[in-house]
This record gives structure tokens, C-alpha cells and sequence, in this order.
């Protein structure tokens, strides 16, 4: 039998789903300030295109909006836009990337104020889930604790270490809970194609700004970082894919966005929900 | 819109009552769908029984909290998604935990008074509630009504993941003692 059939199971879960409302609002307050939050961030939505100085060989496009991060990085050689979501796509889930295919998954990524040392204690440590089977190249191959990091810090001194914590695994807390709650997260996908690495970024801080709504000005300048240039060129960094004084951005409309993704991105005033819909969509797409 | 004025529109069988809703109080219902089922196109079809829910129940209910009104709804139906099975994989076990951690906690070995009716025991567990310093009855009720993870809850409050999960294990030890002081568990 169920547990789910035991009458007093079902007693004592309808009797705290029934508790006094004003307890559930009043654990809701963040929730309330994340949505005031979100709205302020409507028709915020920004995009970047960046492109290596002088080569024309790379490009970065970003958006953001409603509290959630995007960025897609697409490395190509050669002059012109390539149709990644039509190519050979041989990395996509941590399990494609344990089957020996190329790619590197960052995730878990924590923003620089969940640091134990940064004044802004939420009291997480750095990590930086790597999973990564072959590697993106064979200097590349990141180990537990080995000397493959990156060190962003932010305007604030908020220091930023990027260091492969996991490999082949998914990051646990105490319940045995994937451990994503409270943080920015971060997925690399890269796979090869016609000899060159591509790579797409996404940088999701949903989670992130919907956890904190208490401290939503605090949040909203961790987006800032999460998505800064500083930030983005750090991940490239730490996945030897540029060189920081190799790069630069610039504005690309959200139109070009949608052309060279696939999605649609409902225009500027994206919701959470469209914004879930296009993760879910390249990463769909990336499979 | 103010909530009076979208309640109003419900009696009225206004349909612009759901799109004032769904303006209003989309993201709070999403983000109680999306803890239970994970997934956001289970979290999107949750929403849209929510509002669909509501149109069934008013009239003639006449919620207080509107927002709370719709995030039951939103709750119960994303637990019986899960429950049914009917959820994506990603996550859907998972998304049960902090839920059945609650029960597991109070019904560990013990049973339920047949005579005892659910309007009693939430009477019971308001009590205890309301005895409760008001950090830790919000940290309570983030767990086990919203069914938010311990590192959500410790990086809002400013605590560990490790003395977020001990707080937690002491309170529903209280809430079960409690029950069983009330004879509401055997």
C-alpha cells in the first residue's frame, strides 16, 4: 500500500495544508518583494553581442530579464553565423557528457556574496560543479581541487574563485538534496564541430533573486556581477576558451537573438515563464 | 487591481478575474508549482488549473487572502500531479521531500485518532505555530507549506544549511509532541 493511501497521513497533510493563512503569507513576504523585484527587472531585457578583437571569430549574446540570466556564447572559426541548433550536437546532459562525448558542465555556481568570507555572509561556499568526461581539450580537464581555477572579483572586493568541486557528479547537502537552492547556476555546454569548439552559456540567477527577496538591492547587484562582462569572460577564462584582453561586447538585438537560437523570447518584456520556456527550449534543442 | 476588486469580477463570471489573477499572483503560484513539481511545464499546467480552480470556487467561496486562497490551489493540485505520477521526471521525487518529511516525522510509528477531524488537527498545528518565535515558525512554514530546500531557506536567514535542517528536525519533534499531548496521535 501506498503511504500516500494511509488515512492519517492524509488527516495530518490536509490539516497543514489547511493552516491559518496568515502563516503562509507571512512566510511569503520574500516571495512578495522577489515579485516586486521581478517587475522592476521587466523590459530590462539587455543583449550583448561580443566579438574578438580584430578576428571577427567569436560572439557573445546575453539577455536578461525578470530576475533571470541567459548568456549564450557561441565560438566559431571563420566569419559567419553557425546554426548550432541544427548541427551535430554530441554534449548535452551530464549523462551525454559521462559517455565520453566533449563537454563541460559548470553548475552550482555560487555568487560571490554566498562566500564565507565576502561581507555579505548567506553563508554557502564557493563551488563550481564540473563534469567533464574528455574534457573540452586535453589542457582543459578539470580535477577536484587541482590548479584549473579562475578568480573573478567584483567592484565590492567580492572575491569570486572558480574552482571545479565535483566531477561526475551532482553537488548534495545534508538531505541529499541537489544543492542549487540560493545561487546562480551556471551550465556550459560545448561540443565540437568541424574541428572547433562551440560553446553556449547560460547563466541562470532565478533561483537566486527568488531565494533573497529579503534582499533584493543585494541581489539585484549580484545579477549585475553574474552577468557582467568581467564574470562571463572569467567562465571563458577558466574553460581556456579566451584570453580576458581578446574581447569585447557589444549591443545585439534580441531579434538576431531569436534568429540565431530558434526561440522566441516574447520581445523585451520576457516573463519568468517565457524565460523557462527558452532554457528549457536550448536545452531541448541542445539534446 | 486590488484583490476585492478581482474577487469581484470572479461573482461577477468575469473572465477577466483569471487574467487579473494570473497578473497579480502568477510568479507567487509559480514558484510554490515549481518547488513541488520542478519542472516548469508541470509548473505552467499547475497554473493553469489554478486559475481554473478558482473559477470553480468563486462563488461561492469569498477568499480573505487571495493570494493564499490561489496558492492552495496551486499547491494541492501540484501535489496531486505528483502524486498521480503525472509529473516529468526531472526532479518529481525529489520535490516531494520536504512534504513527506513532515508526515513521515508525525506519523513515524504512530497513528492517527480516527475521531480526530483535519479542521482539529489544524487548529492544533496553528497553536503551535503561534507559540512559535516568528523566524522560526517563518522558516517552519517555508520547508513544509512552500517546500523550499534548506540552502533557500538558510541563504534568506543567514544560517547554514546544517543548522537549518537541526532547527527543522526540533520543530517537527514539538509539532509531533504536541499532537500526542492533544491526542490527536497514538
Amino acid at each position: 500500500m501506498s503511504k500516500y493511501d494511509d488515512a492519517g497521513r492524509k488527516k495530518i497533510e490536509e490539516a497543514w495544508n489547511a493552516i491559518d493563512d496568515k502563516y503562509i503569507l507571512e512566510a511569503a513576504d520574500h516571495t512578495a518583494e522577489q515579485t516586486e523585484a521581478a517587475g522592476r527587472n521587466r523590459g530590462e531585457l539587455k543583449v550583448v553581442r561580443g566579438s574578438r578583437n580584430g578576428s571577427g571569430r567569436s560572439r557573445i549574446v546575453a539577455w536578461m530579464g525578470a530576475g533571470i540570466a541567459a548568456v549564450v556564447v557561441l565560438v566559431v572559426a571563420g566569419i559567419g553565423t553557425v546554426s548550432f541548433l541544427n548541427g551535430n550536437m554530441t554534449n548535452k546532459s551530464s549523462d551525454a557528457v559521462n559517455s565520453g562525448n566533449y563537454g563541460t558542465v559548470l553548475d552550482n555556481y555560487r555568487p560571490a556574496a554566498e562566500q564565507e568570507n565576502a561581507p555579505d555572509n548567506y553563508g554557502g561556499e564557493p563551488a563550481v560543479t564540473v563534469i567533464d568526461k574528455d574534457g573540452l581539450s586535453e589542457d582543459a580537464t578539470f580535477e577536484p581541487g587541482g590548479p584549473n581555477k579562475a578568480t573573478y572579483v567584483d567592484d565590492n572586493g567580492y572575491a569570486t574563485e572558480l574552482t571545479p568541486s565535483h566531477i561526475g557528479e551532482d553537488p548534495k547537502n545534508e538531505a541529499g538534496e541537489r544543492d542549487d537552492g540560493g545561487s546562480a547556476r551556471v551550465n556550459i555546454y560545448a561540443w565540437k564541430e568541424g574541428g572547433e569548439y562551440m560553446f553556449v552559456v547560460l547563466m541562470n540567477a532565478r533561483r537566486y533573486a527568488a531565494d533573497n527577496g529579503e534582499r533584493t538591492a543585494e541581489s539585484g547587484a549580484v545579477l549585475e556581477n553574474v552577468l557582467g562582462e568581467e564574470e562571463v569572460l572569467a567562465y571563458l577564462k577558466m574553460a581556456r576558451v579566451l584570453d580576458k584582453d581578446d574581447f569585447s561586447f557589444e549591443v545585439l538585438p534580441v531579434s538576431e537573438l531569436e534568429e540565431l537560437l530558434g526561440v522566441s523570447t516574447g520581445g523585451e518584456d520576457v516573463s519568468d515563464a517565457e524565460l523557462w520556456q527558452i532554457e528549457a527550449g536550448l536545452e531541448e534543442a541542445l539534446g | 487591481m486590488e484583490d476585492a476588486d478581482i474577487i469581484a469580477l470572479y461573482w461577477a463570471r468575469d473572465e477577466k478575474a483569471i487574467e487579473a489573477s494570473y497578473q497579480k499572483y502568477s510568479r507567487y503560484c509559480m514558484s510554490i508549482a515549481r518547488n513541488i513539481v520542478q519542472t516548469d511545464e508541470d509548473a505552467e499546467e499547475c497554473l493553469n488549473d489554478t486559475w481554473m480552480g478558482a473559477w470553480e470556487a468563486i462563488p461561492p467561496a469569498r477568499p480573505t487572502v487571495l493570494s493564499v486562497f490561489l496558492g492552495k490551489i496551486t499547491r494541492n493540485i501540484a501535489l496531486n500531479k505528483v502524486r498521480a505520477g503525472k509529473c516529468l521526471k526531472r526532479g518529481g521525487e525529489k520535490a516531494m521531500l520536504p512534504f513527506d518529511e513532515l508526515s513521515d516525522t508525525i506519523c513515524d510509528g504512530r497513528s492517527v485518532e480516527e475521531k480526530a477531524e483535519s479542521s482539529e488537527i489544524t487548529a492544533v498545528m496553528n497553536a503551535f505555530l503561534a507559540e512559535l518565535p516568528e523566524e522560526k515558525r517563518k522558516i517552519f512554514v517555508s520547508r513544509y507549506w512552500y517546500g523550499e530546500e534548506y540552502g533557500e531557506i538558510a541563504g534568506r536567514y543567514g544560517y547554514s544549511r546544517g543548522k537549518v535542517a537541526m532547527m527543522l528536525e526540533r520543530l517537527k519533534a514539538k509539532l509531533r509532541d504536541r499532537l500526542m499531548k492533544e491526542g490527536i496521535l497514538q
